[in-house]
């Protein structure tokens, strides 16, 4: 009989029956735990617009002279800012400026199922990574996914463990255009590793290419990933953003970029975030279209995040250390340049 | 027997060196660097403990390190607040407990670890059967009792604090608890076993 002490004990045994290895990325954690703390504020902020939107009118705002074109961006003592001119054209960057999101490499040939080509810059290594994805929604969370990673030349990756401990087996692939090609698995016998598969590739001039495809259920993830390794472009390649800023110092290092198609937490049709390291702060930039609702209305006070309209984008900036300047100082400096990607710049950072 | 990791913050003395909680981690936690360097030693501290409690409500390691991984990514999301709750430890496994509900009634279920299982894991998984018992019979009960259980018989939680962790009512708390019971005794009991000798 399972009596309740019986069961203290043998759930204390249960628990500490032989694990793998503990594979928990607090490095990961962190950088992910920062954009949802922003993310939260921003939308607090969205909430809190709708909220105190009959109070608008009757907010104190302070208005600050702003940069750039004729002074388009206000910024309001509440911590939030406003434009004055939403329907003037946006400002060209006033120099030439650096793009976090440049990569050697893009995709061609993509699968139906996965259009939406998003960018990734994460520091540990320095890599900026292309994603291709399906539409994610309620009903189609788990949607395919392809990563692509082009490793800089000369560089041979080698192999490891996977998160999970497991050793990473090299499995012969067919030619990539008749270049050398293989998966990356934990069994020699499962080339797609379960479902979770890795295909690298040389290119005509020796580059390796790495693609990570999952969630792609039974279709045939082999074949797909041959062909869109056929398409990938080895060239270098700067990926415009809705963005850019002046006033950061030139020692600022990019620590985290990404431009998701669509936003993973809204389901917009982008967002972008910026992360900059400057001598200990971290200065972190959010950029996403201006939801209807919000509009040019009221600003809500966010606790450490000062947010910006312009151009039918809302841009966030939150600060943390000393070193780089307030959230209220830097938004200034920071000009949005609306929906459409034609118009986006990869002057991102102007000096 | 008390698994290492158990006692919770909360119930520590003032003067505890535990991380984030000194004097001096708490000045540290004014600056980026300081908040980062005591969320990290939490994590290395209580990790383990937290994925203890993660397993037993998943039954398998690496969602057990995935539902982790997802926890402390809300749990660093809302340090700065966390660090002033006396009982984080309680929190934190809150946040665990949440987590892994929230994964099972939502589509969104995300893995961090997107990994299938290998041909082959099914065999293996055969042979570790007899040592899995227990397992099994909490993976069969409803999330909601197999948190409860876990709780109440893993975490000592009294019927009101585990009520305050799934946000619902101490009765419910007995009831869930009464049926997960009745349900492990009636998968456990089925086989002449001892579940103790299977698990050594």
């Amino acid at each position: 009989m399972l009596d309740e002490t019986r069961l203290h004990d043998s759930l204390d045994e249960l628990a500490e029956r032989p694990a793998p290895p503990f594979a928990v990325n607090t490095a990961a954690a962190i950088k992910q735990g920062r954009r949802l703390a922003l993310r939260r504020r921003r939308l607090n902020q969205a909430g809190g617009t709708l909220a105190v939107g009959a109070l608008a009118a009757v907010l104190a705002v302070t208005l600050i002279p702003a940069h750039g074109a004729g002074g388009r961006a206000t910024a309001a003592s509440s911590g939030f800012a406003r434009t004055s001119a939403e329907a003037s054209a946006p400002a060209r960057p006033t120099g030439p400026g650096t793009d976090p999101l440049t990569l050697s490499g893009t995709f061609g040939w993509l699968p139906a199922n996965a259009q939406n080509v998003g960018y990734s810059l994460h520091d540990s290594p320095t890599q900026v990574q292309a994603v291709a994805r399906g539409a994610m929604n309620a009903q189609n969370p788990n949607t395919a996914m392809i990563w692509l990673t082009v490793y800089p030349k000369g560089t041979t990756p080698s192999l490891g463990s996977f998160a999970d401990g497991a050793t990473q087996l090299r499995v012969a692939a067919p030619e990539v255009d008749g270049r050398t090609a293989y998966w990356i698995t934990d069994a020699a016998n499962d080339p797609t590793n379960g479902g979770d598969t890795y295909l690298r590739w040389q290119s005509a001039d020796g580059q390796w290419g790495e693609l990570h495809g999952y969630n792609w259920g039974d279709d045939d993830v082999t074949a797909t990933m041959l062909r869109v390794a056929t398409g990938v472009d080895f060239a270098p390649h700067s990926v415009p953003v809705p963005m850019w800023i002046s006033g950061l110092p030139s020692s600022a290092v990019t620590v985290e970029a990404d431009l998701d198609r669509p936003d993973l937490t809204t389901g917009a049709a982008w967002d972008f975030y910026l992360a900059e390291s400057v001598d200990g702060s971290t200065v972190e930039i959010s950029v996403y279209p201006t939801a209807p609702a919000a509009g040019a209305s009221a600003a809500h006070a966010a606790a450490g995040s000062v947010c910006t309209q312009q151009a039918g984008l809302t841009g966030c900036i939150a600060v943390t250390g000393n070193a780089a300047g307030t959230p209220a100082e830097l938004i200034k400096h920071l000009t949005l340049l609306g929906p459409d990607p034609a118009d986006w710049t990869t002057d991102v950072l102007v000096h | 027997m008390t698994a290492p990791g158990r006692t919770e913050r909360g119930s520590t003395e003032p003067g505890s060196t535990e991380p984030g909680r000194t004097e001096s981690g708490r000045e540290a936690a004014f600056t980026e660097s300081g908040r980062e360097a005591a969320f990290t030693e939490y994590v290395a501290a209580k990790g383990p403990w937290l994925r203890k409690v993660a397993f037993l409500l998943c039954q398998d390691w690496h969602r057990a390190d995935d539902l982790v991984q997802n926890s402390i990514i809300k749990l660093y999301a809302r340090w700065p607040q966390a660090e002033q709750i006396a009982n984080l430890d309680g929190y934190a496994r809150k946040v665990v407990v949440n987590t892994f509900l929230a994964e099972q009634r939502s589509p969104w279920w995300h893995r961090v670890v997107l990994r299938q299982e290998h041909p082959g894991t099914a065999q293996l998984a055969v042979d570790l059967d007899a040592a899995l018992d227990l397992a099994d019979a909490l993976a069969a009960l409803p999330p909601r009792q197999r948190a409860a259980i876990v709780l109440r018989y893993y975490c000592d939680l009294s019927v009101e604090d585990a009520a305050e962790v799934l946000s619902c009512s101490p009765g419910t708390i007995k009831s869930q608890t009464s049926r997960g019971l009745d349900a492990l005794r009636r998968k456990l009991d089925v086989r002449p076993v001892n579940v103790k000798e299977q698990l050594s």
